[in-house]
């Protein structure tokens, strides 16, 4: 064999070798790469179980302190108002007095306060809500909110909404409470719309919507958890752990739009971690 | 009998390019961050590149040369796994295999006064590198921790060994089986074959020290 023959030979077998190779270094490389994804998926999966652990601590940990406080309006304050009532029930004024009309007044103030504050504590209690149900339990709320007269509220329920989940009713009622305290405390609307929709069979929808003065959502809701509004911050972190999508639309002076969307799916991660 | 062109082609590219591996050698394995285990690499290069020096000077002796070569060169690379590996386990075992094949290699050197590298010993080093670089792809896979594979010197290092080791084997006892049958052409192409995944091994080796060296 001549050397150009030799060369050309060893050119053939120099890239014979080389393709050899590149299927190797190919493959590893490939199944790597598949190690790789795997182990991030995994770590994803790890980061997002500790994220819903930690939430649903804190949570309970809220549950606990605004049944605590539920309690202990209804035993320890509303008690005392109730003996406070009582003692002034048996002073009798003679007719005439020029106190007789503020001393009944005191007496109406008294029996209004206890009432209000028998409705707060059972609006902070879960019993409510465990004994008749999420409609129902918005439905008090609503009755509650006409009371006061200051608002024109509309209720409306589509679909049998009987939701047979009740660590998810507690979870979306606490979201509607919420969103109405936003109302009350900021909104200064005149007019609340309610809707309660289970009109599609594997999602429940509940809209909460006002007239008021509004807010810029996009720029807040886009906001790291720690930097959120504290009463927007439990709307979205109870959200989450549900995995329920919740959509906030407001803008200055146009009024605001709560919008959750609840899947019926039972395998939340809050029934997966208590099984 | 002189050696076939195809023979004689590939020895002297494998010459050729074992020099310039050693230039380059001296040019990136000292820079600063370098991966540590890079820094014994041109020691190597020098061991490969001194036997076709002294072959050159003293033509009687390439046996002997060949032979230290080889053990020469089972020592680098058992170092250079040790390096690499994590399990201290393994790389007591992989010392001691090569011990073991040291002190057969002494005997035959000294006691039985044999200056010639036989198929035994070659197959014997071949499986112990070939184990050892298997053993660190099975380290790269189970680990958690995650490189980035075109950067990693070790990774193409130990492929370049790999795949020069486990050539190795077929192509020696190919090429002997056709020597013995007096059909040197074959032999020699065969042979050839060898010299040729060396300098493939070469590249990959070029890769190893020419990885970017990440940054603090």
């Amino acid at each position: 064999m001549q050397y150009p023959k030799a060369i050309a030979a060893g050119f053939l077998i120099i890239v014979f070798l080389l393709a050899l190779l590149l299927v190797f270094i190919a493959s590893t490389v490939y199944l790597y790469q598949k190690k790789h994804r795997s182990f991030l998926l995994k770590l994803e999966e790890t980061r997002i179980k500790y994220e819903r652990e930690l939430l649903k601590s804190q949570l309970e940990v809220q549950e606990d302190t605004l049944q605590h406080l539920s309690r202990e309006l209804h035993d320890s304050v509303a008690g005392q108002f109730t003996l406070a009532k009582l003692y002034l029930s048996t002073i009798t004024l003679p007719s005439g007095h020029p106190s007789v009309d503020k001393f009944a007044l005191v007496i109406d103030l008294l029996t209004k306060g206890l009432e209000d504050l028998r409705d707060v504590s059972k609006s902070l209690s879960l019993d409510l809500i465990r004994s008749i149900g999420l409609r129902k339990a918005i439905e008090a709320q609503v009755i509650h909110l006409r009371k006061a007269g200051e608002y024109y509220i509309s209720y409306d329920v589509r679909g049998a909404c009987d939701y047979d989940d009740e660590q998810k009713e507690i979870i979306v009622f606490r979201i509607f409470q919420e969103a109405v305290n936003n109302i009350i405390r900021h909104a200064q609307a005149t007019t609340i719309r309610i809707v309660l929709d289970s009109t599609t069979k594997d999602r429940l929808r509940l809209i909460i919507a006002d007239n008021g003065k509004g807010f810029a959502a996009k720029q807040l809701v886009q906001r790291a958890d720690n930097s959120r509004p504290g009463g927007l911050r439990n709307m979205h972190v109870r959200a989450r752990l549900i995995d329920a999508h919740i959509t906030i639309i407001s803008l200055p002076d146009k009024g605001t739009t709560v919008d959750l969307s609840v899947p019926l799916a039972t395998d939340s991660f809050l029934t997966q971690s208590n099984t | 009998m002189t050696p076939t062109p195809i023979l004689l082609f590939s020895q002297w590219l494998l010459e050729t390019l074992s020099w310039l591996l050693l230039v380059a050698s001296l040019i990136f394995c000292f820079r600063r961050r370098a991966a540590s285990y890079m820094r014994s690499f041109p020691w190597y290069c020098i061991g490969n590149c001194l036997p076709a020096l002294v072959t050159r000077m003293w033509a009687a002796h390439t046996g002997l040369v060949i032979y230290v070569f080889t053990i020469f060169e089972l020592c680098y690379f058992t170092y250079f796994f040790s390096r690499i590996l994590l399990s201290k386990r393994t790389k007591a075992v992989l010392w001691s295999l090569t011990s073991a094949v040291l002190l057969y290699a002494i005997f035959r050197l000294f006691a039985r006064q044999v200056f010639n590298i036989n198929l035994v010993f070659v197959v014997l080093e071949s499986f112990i590198l070939i184990a050892a670089s298997l053993y660190y792809f099975r380290q790269l896979f189970i680990t958690p921790i995650v490189v980035n594979l075109f950067e990693q010197p070790s990774y193409w290092m130990t492929t370049g060994v790999l795949f020069y080791f486990v050539l190795l084997i077929p192509t020696l006892c190919f090429a002997n089986y056709f020597y013995d049958l007096h059909n040197r052409f074959m032999g020699d192409t065969i042979y050839s074959v060898n010299s040729y995944a060396q300098v493939v091994s070469y590249g990959l080796y070029f890769k190893a020290m020419t990885c970017s060296i990440p940054k603090p």
